[in-house]
């Protein structure tokens, strides 16, 4: 009873292009550098006479031409190893790496291995030239082990009979006359540790081998990119793939590893919650891909509902983002799901005890790839396991969900890309109720939820020198019905979007960028339901609200336009003025409201490493679900508004170390809050419900250090020191929003250790969220139930927060495919988090209920 | 809605708490029940004369059956009903607990009702169609109760609302009542097995459940019952309801009686979800 209750109360919860990054990678390796030239280094004479061998292991920087333009030894061999291998790095030649599809300064890991060999026997007459050639009669192919890459240009050794050559593109080899006999059979590459067998060759007969050579540190992510493109956002984060699959105590959750960065708060029952910037769920916005996902969660808050597979990176962006963004007054959070893998197919199958998921994914032909995902819970398992409560109502439908993804990327050209991805999600719960609940009697018969929503999106982009184009569309169907005995609430929508991106580079000084971004929803809605508790009312029974009535379609359509310019006036100095025009159309309305946002983001760099940051800009965020209806709220509702200012530095220590702290400030005006007035409308005196006097402000500092992934550690520190205010009506008394918290801290490590086991932790502090204390109450003779008296909304605090998550993972690498077998152990030391107060039924007793207890989650993950 | 489902979850929540005082328990001065008689101000259709007074009578109890004293008044519609100022500043005593249409006093809160139901009307028009639609539907009034044994101590004292309905009807609404509860079949009278769990299923009388008139037609109402116990067993299921066509109930309650041998009294309150009370009190003995 209590987890469904708690289940319940997650369905409560709820509802940016690469650039300037706070960490490390900015822009994605869309290409890596490929070998061309090779120069072999000289074997250093002192160590040939002992016959010595070693591999040094060196930091090559490659520039966007694909020359090496510095070479640093991080972990030397000695015996004279190192100045050979720099010498004979230097002077490799590569195919330059892509970021984003342009070329790019990258820097690698590079090991060379010097292996011996005795010196080439004298050559002997001409006779041995005309010998006739011999057949091959050894060949085969190198390939990585566990995924099957094929190992170009590696190194095929027969030591004994000093005979070597070199793995092709595709990894294979051929030797010619290879004499009988057992031969040892050696294949080095760098990067990859020596390979070492046995073959037996026989007259007449063909030794064909296919070797899987292990690479020398498990991960696919171990190279550091470095890159100089541009950076406009005031503050951006980006977390890699790898990373949002590693921080412990999120099970690998796209959405949910935000709420580790600054700006965050800790969300209620470790659900799914965004609280950026002390502002609410409702007025942040995740999108994917730059548009906007209808539905984040599974039932409210247990898994976001897109794959993390799937993706690229996440971007975080707190507030006072560019122009590309609107509609908005608190985050944002982009999305950027990858491109199949287009070298052979792969798949991925996962099982944990919360949910089962799979992706396939593999080129169709040269030009086009797919990737299909797919996953389904295992909640109503979970819950099955859970005793019922005598009074608790049964299950009807166990709670289940599932999603589905699936993306068709088709390059025809170079420059053209076309993209189709459809998305699904839906989730269900059914419960009956034998009897009226204790604590509200009209909570009675059924309880049906169900949610899902379904999209399918085509893009195109175009990219050439200095234009960009990227012109995407999409239409979808969101559904949200709710059903509690005589009560109900059916919003069916359909979702039609459009956005179309432009961007013209004039020389490497002034870039300018523009474009439409037009959003709307067409919704039958039929309800029969009472208006519930806004943001800073206490929560009261509904026993004593009216129930309202709505049945009828409501249109919302958001249509943006919006252009930017990105103007270097000196070297080092970037000002990214920006102007967003936002229109707000809804049925009922007298009027449609329209405004104007204009922002401001300017980066300075002191130095080569230290950066100044500062941005201003006006937000505007429309009337959100039923509050512009005329039924249940008020049409002629204005935009809030958001004046974001904030200022910062950036501290690039080292390559892998990032150091940022910022100052932030947000002025809130015609917050939308209750009202008891009477106006007119249409000639008739009816209740306003709503209006826009409320105001609000919100300061504070955050503070980001952050260890960048790179071959066995990655990691941050963040911290957030703010408050978050609001007056919902002149002349009232300042109160402290709903989801404030002074302090959160949160600490994360992750690190690989040999043998392919990989340890991490995370440990968060917070403080506890406000709640309004209750000081009596009086009792509903027609319902039997008491409406408890409030003290000053949210004038005492919750206590606080503290919670241990730890990961461990174990990597198998088999030939074919590797195997994660990870265990994700939330509230190590059982300490669950205050998440409110109880109390019973006349008040006179309360306890503090509590969140979640420790929480082992076992997990496999296979992929081939 | 997700507000909606966030408070329904702490609804949920708020009953698990650990040894909390269950409503089912009787523990301090408690009124269980407010019956209005009649059960609703009916208006004659044409309106022409005002109804007769409605007389309050409050199932007070306490755990050792010590006198608890009821006052009523009839709120102002200024403020909010159940916001603890009514009775007090915010209402009209009704002196020996009864609701008369006569008095001036009760007349001005109910033309601050018809003004909150009807607004912008201005005189009191009884042909305007917009103030017969008004209470055709059902105008609450609401009553402020205190019920306190003296002592001014919080166990000794409760507050709380009931609603009376002022409806233009010719078919006024009736109370339920409860004419027996059964114990495996057999009328309660006990004596009880100790330690052990029993089922008791009410009885309504005869007419007690009424059709009425709603947008999708006439319906029965679907009484509710709560359960309530003096003594220190545990009533297991503090609501129950009657089921009727397609919707489903269950109208036992289970109790588990006490491990030692006591006298317990029990109340069942039946309520039809309209306004209309009724209940039935038994005494028995548990054990030896």
């Amino acid at each position: 009873m209590r987890i469904l209750a708690a289940v319940l109360v997650f369905l409560a919860a709820t509802g940016v292009p690469a650039q300037q990054d706070a960490g490390v990678p900015a822009g994605v390796l869309t290409k890596p550098p490929a070998l061309v030239r090779q120069v072999e280094a000289a074997y250093p004479p002192q160590a040939a006479a002992q016959q010595l061998e070693g591999t040094v292991v060196m930091w090559v920087d490659i520039s966007e031409t694909g020359a090496v333009s510095q070479v640093e030894v991080s972990r030397p061999a000695g015996h004279g190893f190192d100045e050979a291998a720099v010498e004979a790095v230097r002077q490799f030649q590569f195919e330059p790496a892509e970021v984003d599809g342009v070329p790019a300064p990258v820097r690698i890991e590079y090991a060379y291995q010097f292996v011996f060999r005795p010196p080439p026997a004298p050559e002997g007459d001409d006779s041995a030239a005309a010998e006739p050639e011999a057949p091959v009669n050894f060949s085969g192919r190198a390939l990585e082990r566990g995924t099957r890459d094929a190992l170009v240009g590696a190194e095929v050794v027969l030591p004994a009979l000093e005979r070597s050559t070199v793995t092709d593109a595709e990894g294979r080899f051929a030797f010619r006359g290879v004499p009988p006999g057992t031969h040892e059979v050696l294949v080095v590459q760098s990067g990859y540790e020596r390979f070492r067998t046995q073959e037996t060759f026989t007259e007449g007969q063909e030794t064909r081998a296919t070797y899987y050579v292990r690479k020398r540190i498990f991960g696919a992510f171990e190279t550091v990119v470095r890159s100089e493109r541009e950076r406009k956002e005031v503050t951006q984060t980006t977390l890699q793939l790898a990373e949002v699959q590693r921080v412990p105590g999120t099970q690998g959750d796209t959405l949910k590893v935000v709420q580790n960065l600054p700006g965050v708060a800790r969300p209620a029952f470790n659900g799914g919650q965004l609280v950026i910037r002390g502002t609410g769920p409702q007025e942040s916005g995740v999108f994917l891909d730059g548009q906007r996902i209808p539905l984040l969660y599974h039932f409210g808050g247990l898994t976001s509902v897109y794959n993390s597979e799937l993706l690229e990176a996440v971007e975080y962006l707190p507030g006072n983002f560019s122009a590309y963004y609107g509609d908005i007054t608190g985050g944002v959070i982009n999305v950027r799901s990858r491109e199949p893998r287009m070298d052979r197919v792969h798949g991925i199958v996962g099982v944990s005890l919360i949910e089962s998921n799979a992706v396939v994914e593999g080129p169709i032909t040269d030009t086009l790839g797919f990737a299909l995902a797919g996953r389904r819970s295992y909640i109503d398992l979970v819950l099955g396991l859970v005793p019922q409560g005598d009074n608790g109502p049964s299950l009807q439908v166990a709670p289940r969900y599932y999603d589905a993804q699936l993306k068709l990327v088709w390059k025809p050209q170079p420059r053209h890309t076309f993209t189709l991805q459809g998305l699904t999600s839906r989730d269900r719960l059914g419960l009956v109720f034998d009897r009226p609940a204790d604590d509200d009697p009209t909570v009675t018969g059924g309880l049906d939820v169900t949610t899902g929503f379904n999209q399918m999106r085509l893009r195109h982009q175009y990219r050439a020198d200095a234009l960009t184009l990227d012109t995407q569309g999409l239409v979808g169907n969101t559904l949200l019905q709710l059903g509690i005995g005589d009560r109900n609430l059916r919003i069916a929508s359909t979702d039609v979007s459009v956005r179309s991106t432009a961007e013209y580079a004039f020389g490497d000084v002034l870039t300018l960028a523009g474009g439409i971004d037009v959003v709307s929803h067409f919704a039958k809605v039929t309800a029969r339901i009472q208006p519930t508790a806004r943001e800073g009312e206490p929560p009261t029974p509904t026993v004593t609200e009216d129930v309202l009535t709505a049945d009828g379609d409501f249109l919302q359509y958001f249509p943006s336009t919006w252009v930017e310019a990105r103007w270097r006036p000196v070297p080092r100095l970037l000002l990214v003025p920006g102007l967003r025009a936002e229109s707000y159309v809804f049925t009922d309305q007298t009027r449609a409201r329209r405004s104007l946002n204009p922002r401001l983001a300017v980066r300075y760099g002191l130095t080569e490493t230290l950066t100044l940051k500062g941005g201003a800009g006006v937000y505007h965020g429309p009337p959100i679900q039923d509050e512009p209806s005329a039924a249940f709220g008020n049409p002629d509702l204005r935009a809030k508004r958001s004046l974001q200012y904030s200022v910062g530095t950036e501290w690039q220590v080292r390559p892998e170390w990032f150091v940022s702290g910022e100052v932030f400030y947000n002025d809130l005006h015609g917050l939308i809050v209750r009202s008891d007035a009477r106006v007119e409308r249409n000639g008739q005196q009816v209740p306003e419900r709503l209006n826009n006097a409320g105001v609000g402000r919100i300061y504070g500092l955050e503070v980001l250090v952050r260890r960048a992934l790179t071959d066995r550690l990655f990691g941050w520190i963040s911290y957030t020191l703010s408050r978050s205010e609001r007056r919902d009506a002149p002349g009232a008394r300042w109160r402290l929003f709903d989801n404030d918290q002074t302090h959160v801290l949160t600490a994360i490590a992750s690190y690989k250790l040999p043998a392919g086991w990989e340890v991490g932790a995370r440990l968060r502090f917070a403080s506890g969220n406000p709640t309004t204390p209750v000081v009596g109450a009086v009792r509903d003779d027609g319902t039997d139930v008491f409406i408890p008296l409030y003290a000053a909304v949210n004038s005492r605090r919750l206590p606080s927060f503290n919670q241990l998550d730890i990961r461990v993972d174990k990597n198998f690498v088999f030939e074919k495919w590797t195997l994660d077998v990870y265990l994700d152990l939330t509230n190590a030391y059982n300490n669950p988090a205050v998440e409110g107060i109880a109390y019973n039924y006349n008040y006179t007793q309360s306890a503090y209920f509590k969140g979640l207890p420790i929480l082992p989650i076992l997990g496999v993950r296979g992929s081939f | 809605m997700r507000p909606f489902l966030s408070a329904l979850g702490m609804l949920l929540l708020a009953g698990c708490g650990p040894d909390f005082e269950l409503q089912s328990e009787i523990r301090r001065v408690r009124v269980l029940a407010i019956q209005a008689e009649p059960a609703e101000l009916a208006l004659a259709p044409d309106a022409s004369t005002l109804p007769g007074p409605v007389t309050f009578n409050a199932l007070a109890v306490t755990p050792d059956a010590r006198p608890v004293t009821v006052s009523y008044a009839l709120c102002r519609f200024t403020g909010n009903p159940y916001d603890g100022r009514c009775p007090g500043e915010n209402g009209v005593p009704l002196p020996d607990g009864e609701l008369s249409l006569q008095d001036p006093d009760v007349q001005a809160v109910l033309l601050e009702a018809l003004e909150a139901a009807h607004p912008g009307g201005g005189a009191l028009d009884p042909a305007d169609p917009a103030l017969r639609a008004a209470l055709a539907q059902g105008l609450p009034l609401f009553v402020g109760y205190e019920a306190t044994d003296g002592s001014g101590t919080p166990e000794g004292t409760e507050r709380g609302v009931r609603r009376v309905m002022l409806r233009a009807t010719a078919t006024p609404n009736h109370n339920p009542v409860v004419s027996d509860v059964l114990w495996d079949g057999v009328p309660l009278t006990g004596p009880l097995p100790v330690g052990r769990e029993v089922t008791f299923l009410p009885v309504l009388a005869e007419g007690s459940v009424e059709l009425y008139e709603t947008e999708e037609g006439p319906r029965p109402e679907q009484v509710f019952f709560s359960w309530f116990a003096t003594g220190d067993g545990e009533v297991k299921a503090f609501r129950s309801q009657e089921p009727v066509e397609g919707r489903p109930g269950d109208p036992t309650t289970r109790y588990e009686t006490p491990e030692k041998p006591q006298r317990v009294t029990f109340w069942v309150v039946a309520r039809d979800g309209r306004g209309g009370v009724g209940w039935l009190s038994r005494t028995v003995d548990v054990g030896p």
